[in-house]
């Protein structure tokens, strides 16, 4: 399983957009589809398939019942590259059980999600790397942020 | 027919089969739950949409594991009400209702009652300060959709109950929501409810020490329902409302009420209690989608990707943050039932995704010609 390790990391890490595109609609919703759509989305899907392997196949293998838990899938991590993030969603969304809590909320506030906020936007460094995007920051580079239009494939 | 297996994107799947007049078959809903089957909330929404067209048609087989459903002709009208169940919040019925509501006969005006406020659900105060003027803007509607929050009513006991105007349309306009903007204000609501009004001002306190150190114009209205307003349960959380100089409204929630059934939350997770605490992981969740980027928060991505799978055959253009799990979904139901397929390009400077489609068109055929 190592041969393709490196290959699957920079494939879900890679920002190209092709991949993203083939790993939302590598799988199909209905069920007719079935997981052979996932085989034909190419790169992408495989990747987001390995991914959700790697996460799901360490612990879970020797235990024969297991807990089923409805989650669906906690929202992809701020600060990473869209491609990535959006994998991760995607991984999430496919990997996710059939029988997910169906909301569209990304996140309930409990104390484990508070502490993790507290983590992420305790420090006054991280607030103020956000400085940006509010109209107290520097409206020049908003301006440079909102003339992207995205990568051509 | 198309078949779906599983519980997940249960009210989706109703909503696009209704708009789209595709029956649906719906196989495998929790078959390896303790307790299988559709839900008292699922059950409800089939009875709502009851109400609300005519001449559908839903089958459920003996144990609620799998459902056929024919949608009929979507009529609404005005004086209906609803009784939604404690274990799902009215949030919950509030954004298939309204997306029906759109391409119904004749106006919607119904009084739904329940839980109005809950950890899992997006809130009724988030749909009438963010839902509904997206709704407005993307769907061109000048007048006639409204929410009026009559109680409050929190976990477990409810008591709530909000009023929803909608009127119809006769096709939706092309969106082209591109510019995020820069964060001017920040406004919100800390309501309490059956509790010490106190509770409110010291969310308050909590958001305004995250969010002041950005900016000053930080304004968070305190509503302390008590008596027959306050419903039949004590609860009280915080709405905020980032605004943008484009226009985008973004948004976040945190609420502390008492048991939830089927929670989002890890096991041995407990709900937050202390107000500050709420306020503050309120503003800390604000910041956490200010930085994802994109026109809408997190919550609204799949309604603003309906919004524009459903429009006219033209380009929508639409700039997202990361995309959610439910965006994710809601992309492979909108090409099952509309054969919409988006484009995505990753902006990578910026860190968010460009999405564009060519609508499918969809026109509301039984709205009469004025």
């Amino acid at each position: 399983w190592k041969a393709g390790m490196a290959a699957r990391a920079s494939a879900l890490f890679a920002p190209r957009g092709r991949d993203l595109k083939a790993m939302i609609y590598g799988a199909r919703a209905t069920s007719d589809g079935g997981a052979h759509g996932a085989s034909d989305g190419g790169g992408g899907g495989g990747a987001g398939e390995g991914s959700s392997d790697e996460e799901g196949g360490s612990d879970d293998e020797e235990e024969l019942f297991k807990l089923r838990r409805g989650s669906g899938g906690a929202a992809g991590p701020s600060g990473r590259a869209p491609a990535a993030a959006a994998a991760a969603a995607a991984a999430a969304a496919s990997a996710a059980d059939d029988d997910g809590a169906d909301t569209t909320r990304p996140a309930a506030a409990g104390a484990a999600l508070a502490r993790e906020l507290d983590g992420r936007w305790g420090d006054a460094e991280a607030v103020e790397s956000l400085r940006n995007r509010f109209v107290t920051g520097d409206w020049d580079a908003a301006a440079a942020r909102a003339a992207g239009r995205g990568d051509d494939d | 027919m198309l078949r779906f297996k599983g519980s997940q994107q249960f009210r989706q799947r109703l909503a696009f089969s209704t708009l789209s007049g595709r029956p649906i078959r719906i196989d495998d809903i929790r078959t390896r739950d303790a307790s299988p089957g559709l839900r008292d909330y699922e059950a409800s929404l089939l009875r709502l949409l009851e109400k609300l067209t005519n001449g559908c048609v839903v089958e459920i087989n003996e144990t609620g594991t799998s459902l056929r459903y024919r949608p009929g002709v979507i009529i609404c009208g005005a004086g209906l009400s609803h009784e939604c169940p404690a274990s799902r919040s009215i949030g919950y019925f509030l954004e298939p209702l309204v997306l029906l509501a759109l391409f119904a006969k004749k106006p919607l005006s119904i009084t739904l009652r329940g839980v109005t406020n809950d950890s899992l659900d997006p809130s009724v105060d988030v749909f009438r300060t963010v839902t509904l003027p997206l709704l407005r803007r993307a769907a061109g509607i000048d007048d006639a959709l409204e929410l009026r929050i009559a109680r409050r009513g929190a976990r477990p006991g409810g008591g709530g109950e909000v009023a929803l105007r909608a009127p119809a349309v006769k096709a939706l306009p092309a969106v082209a929501m591109v510019e995020e903007g820069m964060v001017k204000r920040v406004r919100g609501i800390a309501y309490s409810m059956k509790v010490s009004p106190q509770n409110a001002n010291r969310m308050v306190d909590g958001a305004r020490g995250v969010l002041n150190a950005l900016l000053a114009d930080v304004y968070v209205f305190t509503d302390s329902a008590s008596g027959a307003a306050g419903g039949a349960s004590p609860g009280y959380g915080a709405v905020l409302v980032a605004e943008t100089t484009s226009g985008a409204l973004i948004s976040a929630e945190a609420c502390a009420t008492q048991g939830e059934p089927e929670s989002l939350r890890a096991p041995g997770d407990d709900p937050l209690v202390v107000p500050e605490d709420v306020g503050r992981a309120a503003a800390q969740l604000l910041l956490d989608e200010v930085s994802r980027g994109g026109v809408v928060d997190g919550a609204h991505q799949g309604l603003l990707l309906t919004l524009a799978a459903l429009g006219p055959e033209e380009i929508c253009s639409l700039r997202l943050g990361p995309l959610t799990p439910h965006a994710v979904r809601t992309l492979r139901h909108l090409r099952e039932f509309f054969g919409v397929v988006f484009d995505v390009k990753t902006d990578a400077a910026s860190a968010t995704v460009i999405l564009s489609c060519v609508g499918c068109g969809l026109k509301n055929l039984s709205r009469k010609i004025t």
